[in-house]
């Protein structure tokens, strides 16, 4: 791990260790908004085969 | 008729810049973070091939080469969304997003494509090696850009206005290039070689 502008090399560790965790919680978020959007998904699938099987009564 | 599988959808509009059929919103975001998702583990078998020469490189390469490509995108798209609503482009900002997803996967798919050339010659030739894992990141980059310009270009095109959506496109490409380069300078060593790009700006722009 190199100084940067400076910095001593524990300082860049620091700022790569801060910056990885904040990746890392994006990364958790996103694993969330996934399992969200497919859940979605599957009730969008789920009300359209429900509208082809019975398409005269309304939802 | 069975859907198509998410990886498939995903080549389709990484490849054609579109689906055939319009998706619905959960399914735009569901293939935006698979696509994410999938262009971090394509980068981490980059990173591993290029961190080769030990095995400690290589295992800290499979979670730093992921995490850079994250960051340096995180770090551009929030102005990338704001150039988008400033040049008042006929471009939704999960448009926008979407394909900044699918290009990056695009240009990690060049990089994991080129991972094990870059590691045969990592491990054979002290001439070529580095730059070979130079050149590919560049090659990547370029793929992508090509990507994201194209899967913009199709969304927009026939409408008004469409130069306006090229702008946003301009201002991710530069900040996360930008962004790249300094992530890449706070993770290294990935190479094991020092390169121009050790130090970021500092060493790249040094005379």
């Amino acid at each position: 791990m190199n100084g940067l502008a400076g910095h001593s090399a524990d300082y860049t560790q620091l700022v790569w260790i801060v910056a990885s965790l904040l990746g890392a919680a994006i990364l958790a978020a996103l694993a969330i908004a996934y399992r969200h959007a497919r859940s979605q998904r599957e009730l969008e699938e789920a009300e359209r085969v429900i509208a082809e099987a019975f398409p005269d009564d309304p939802v | 008729m069975t859907a198509p599988s998410q990886l498939s959808q995903l080549m389709t509009l990484t490849c054609r810049g579109e689906l055939a059929e319009q998706p619905s919103r959960a399914t735009q975001l569901m293939l935006t973070i698979a696509a994410l998702f999938a262009a971090l583990a394509l980068s981490s078998l980059w990173g591993i091939a290029a961190g080769s020469s030990s095995a400690t490189m290589a295992i800290a390469n499979s979670y730093k080469v992921p995490m850079v490509v994250l960051l340096s995108a995180l770090t551009a798209l929030p102005a990338g969304i704001v150039a988008l609503r400033l040049a008042n482009a006929r471009l939704a900002a999960a448009d926008l997003i979407s394909a900044f997803a699918t290009s990056i996967f695009g240009g990690t798919l060049v990089l994991a494509t080129l991972a094990p050339l870059v590691a045969i010659y990592y491990h054979t030739s002290s001439k070529a090696g580095v730059p070979l894992a130079l050149g590919s990141v560049f090659v990547a980059l370029a793929t992508a850009t090509l990507l994201f310009a194209r899967a913009v270009g199709r969304k927009v095109a026939g409408q008004p206005g469409r130069m306006a959506s090229l702008i946003p496109v301009v201002i991710l490409v530069v900040l996360f290039s930008a962004a790249l380069m300094q992530f890449v300078a706070l993770a290294s060593p990935i190479i094991g070689a020092v390169t121009p790009f050790h130090g970021g700006f500092d060493t790249v722009f040094s005379r």
